[in-house]
């Protein structure tokens, strides 16, 4: 990692994600999440299904409808608060400076429109370009997500590429303006993990050679070992441990890091020892209740655990939201 | 050796694919090529490969969900294949399927009691529904569920516990072999755990036999005492799974284990990064399927289909590279 001082891209203050219910009340799916993104940097967002990491996600680029949900608190960005800039703004951000990849290569690409028209579009939008030169910047971007015959593919249509081609062209229509932050929503949990393996190369490839900074969002640890720099492990809207990404794996802290940790079976492990699972479900957002969320199902609870949610306590780099670490410095 | 539990020969099913508008001749695409393999009495048998590769649509032969295009399925040193329809039911009393999808494979009408009672009567267990209820609730019991959840409908339930409620009535008729295809690649890492403890539990007690699908080698590893892997249809490599991790043969197996990224940030794993995608199972490559990703292919590769080899005892490969008989594999 470089030692000299790295810019801060962006700045999450305070997040809140709400969405309305039907009875009139509103469910809260993000709760004052902080978080910050260094240039050239990747921060993994983990968690299991419906802890709140993808939500956060499309908050970031403003893509959670007006109608079905608000947000409070600051998203910086370059230096602007993302919530109060205009549409139009924002509509010049997106797919430029900060762009996205979707776990479903085949619904978030348009069936009706070819390859080219596709990733035309986001360069034409973007810039000033001739309609040849966006054709011929087009194929070099496909030719640098390691498509062959990428010209060819130009003129082709979605259903006739593979899940792995696929997501090649999203991650080319994705950087085609050299976005300075990528955010990546479970971008290989859909395809085998051998074109996972292609992909992830890809990944860092691209990252080095445009400097973007990535946000990955996945529930795979394995995947976040191979390509985090930091990670935050999110649980129930919240954010439960943060730390670098080899003290994260190395030493985790909070009981459910540990427990997703211990719940998946190890490749390079050669004993036979059964898993250990973490007892019970997710819990439901809708529920509301007092305490730690993950008390119900923590091995080490204790009584505070189940009167007061705890705050992050601060453990040298590494944030832990467990009153296990109590006597530890608070941070929010 | 005793006779195997199951012992599959050559099984073939093919899908025929529409003419299309020119009316070509049929093309068929070999969903499961020449299969061979015996599962024992108690072991896991676990079955590896990536997507398309035939892995599903092998486990539905054996009990002719699917029905095969050629070979014999011998389960207990009967022919599967040449049952009748009422000795194909009875079959499927001691074959059982666990389904990937827990949420598509149970009634959403019908309550967990009468899901489960269902199993049980259709193959006359228990003599009346006071005795049926009983056996309900112990099943329940078995899979970690309460028998209070008896009366309540699948939607009322987890992903993980639907999931427990699929095997409780796969466990429900006594079967022999479980087939349980995918069976927990729906659900968080924290819940899949769960689960697969609980085919290690349920595999002691019922002292059952698993043909156990999944695409995850992590997770194939910690529950299986042998892996086949598949690629295109066919078996490449089939080995116990001290030896296959120590010393895997196949081309596609040591790419396949080195893409799998690890936990631990110290391990660098040696990559093999696979050129291209899985080919169209309609047309699949000449030879060998894998020549056209394989980092190893010799000209060989491009032409002739490989042969089955023992390399060692129990350890079943099909690759050019150790085939000490065959003349074209000279360099």
């Amino acid at each position: 990692m470089a030692v000299t001082e790295e810019k801060e891209l962006l700045r999450v203050e305070q997040l809140c994600i709400n969405f309305k219910t039907e009875d009139g009340g509103h469910i809260q799916a993000v709760k004052q999440l902080n978080l910050t993104i260094k240039e050239g940097e990747t921060l993994a967002l983990v968690g299991e299904s419906g802890c709140g990491k993808s939500v956060t996600s499309l908050s970031l680029m403003r893509l959670i409808p007006k109608n079905a949900g608000f947000t409070e608190g600051k998203i910086i960005f370059e230096g602007k608060d993302l919530n109060r800039v205009s549409e139009r703004e924002m509509r010049s951000i997106r797919g430029n400076s900060m762009s996205m990849i979707f776990q479903e290569p085949m619904t978030s690409l348009n069936p009706v429109h070819k390859i080219g028209k596709q990733i035309g579009e986001v360069i034409y939008l973007h810039s000033s370009l001739s309609k040849a030169q966006i054709r011929e910047k087009s194929i070099e971007m496909l030719k640098k997500v390691g498509i062959p015959r990428a010209e060819k593919i130009m003129d082709e249509y979605p259903h006739q590429l593979s899940g792995g081609m696929r997501q090649r062209v999203m991650i080319a229509m994705a950087m085609a303006c050299t976005p300075k932050l990528l955010i990546a929503d479970e971008p290989t949990t859909a395809l085998d993990v051998t074109i996972q393996a292609q992909i992830l190369e890809l990944m860092n490839e691209l990252k080095k050679d445009f400097q973007t900074a990535i946000l990955l969002i996945t529930h795979d640890l394995g995947v976040v070992a191979e390509m985090a720099d930091r990670v935050m492990v999110m649980y129930y809207g919240q954010i439960v441990e943060q730390a670098d990404v080899r003290t994260l794996l190395k030493s985790p802290k909070h009981p459910y890091t540990i427990g997703l940790l211990n719940s998946v079976p190890d490749m390079d492990d050669e004993s036979d020892k059964p898993l250990v699972p973490i007892m019970g479900n997710v819990p439901n957002l809708g529920v509301i209740q007092a305490g730690c969320p993950f008390y119900a199902r923590c091995p080490q609870a204790f009584q505070k655990c189940h009167l007061e949610n705890p705050p992050l306590f601060k453990l040298g780099e590494q944030l832990v939201r467990c009153w296990l670490y109590e006597s530890q410095e608070v941070i929010a | 050796m005793t006779d195997a539990l199951l012992d599959v020969k050559e099984l073939k099913v093919y899908f025929p694919v529409g003419s299309g508008i020119f009316r070509r001749h049929s093309h068929f695409v070999k969903a499961v090529d020449d299969i061979s393999f015996r599962v024992q009495k108690g072991e896991t048998l676990g079955i590896v490969g990536e997507s398309g590769c035939g892995k599903s649509t092998m486990g539905r032969s054996i009990l002719r969900l699917i029905e095969p295009t050629s070979g014999s399925v011998k389960f207990k040193g009967h022919e599967v294949t040449a049952l009748t329809k009422s000795e194909l039911r009875r079959l499927r009393a001691d074959i059982q399927i666990v389904f990937q999808d827990p949420y598509a494979s149970l009634n959403p009408q019908l309550t967990i009691e009468s899901i489960l009672g269902e199993a049980l009567s259709t193959h006359q267990i228990g003599n009346n529904a006071k005795e049926r209820k009983e056996m309900v609730a112990e099943l329940l019991n078995n899979v970690g569920l309460s028998p209070r959840h008896a009366g309540r409908y699948p939607h009322e339930f987890s992903g993980g516990q639907r999931q427990r409620i699929g095997i409780a009535r796969a466990i429900a008729v006594n079967p022999a072999l479980i087939i349980a295809d995918e069976p927990v690649s729906a659900l968080d890492v924290s819940v899949q755990a769960q689960i697969l403890n609980l085919f290690q539990h349920l595999k002691k007690t019922y002292e059952l036999t698993y043909i156990f699908i999944a695409h995850d080698l992590s997770v194939v590893k910690h529950v299986s005492d042998r892996i086949g892997v598949m690629y295109l249809g066919k078996m490449v490599e089939l080995a116990g799974k001290k030896q296959l991790f120590q010393k895997p043969l196949h081309p596609y197996t040591q790419a396949l284990m080195s893409a799998i990224p690890s936990l631990d940030p110290d391990v660098k794993r040696e990559r093999i990064i696979l050129k291209g995608d899985v080919p169209s199972p309609i047309t699949p490559p000449q030879g060998c399927h894998f020549h056209p990703r394989c980092h190893y292919r010799i000209e060989a590769c491009e032409h002739v289909k490989p042969r089955q080899i023992e390399v060692e005892p129990g350890h079943f490969v099909s690759c050019h590279l150790y085939d000490t008989t065959d003349n074209l594999t000279e360099k």
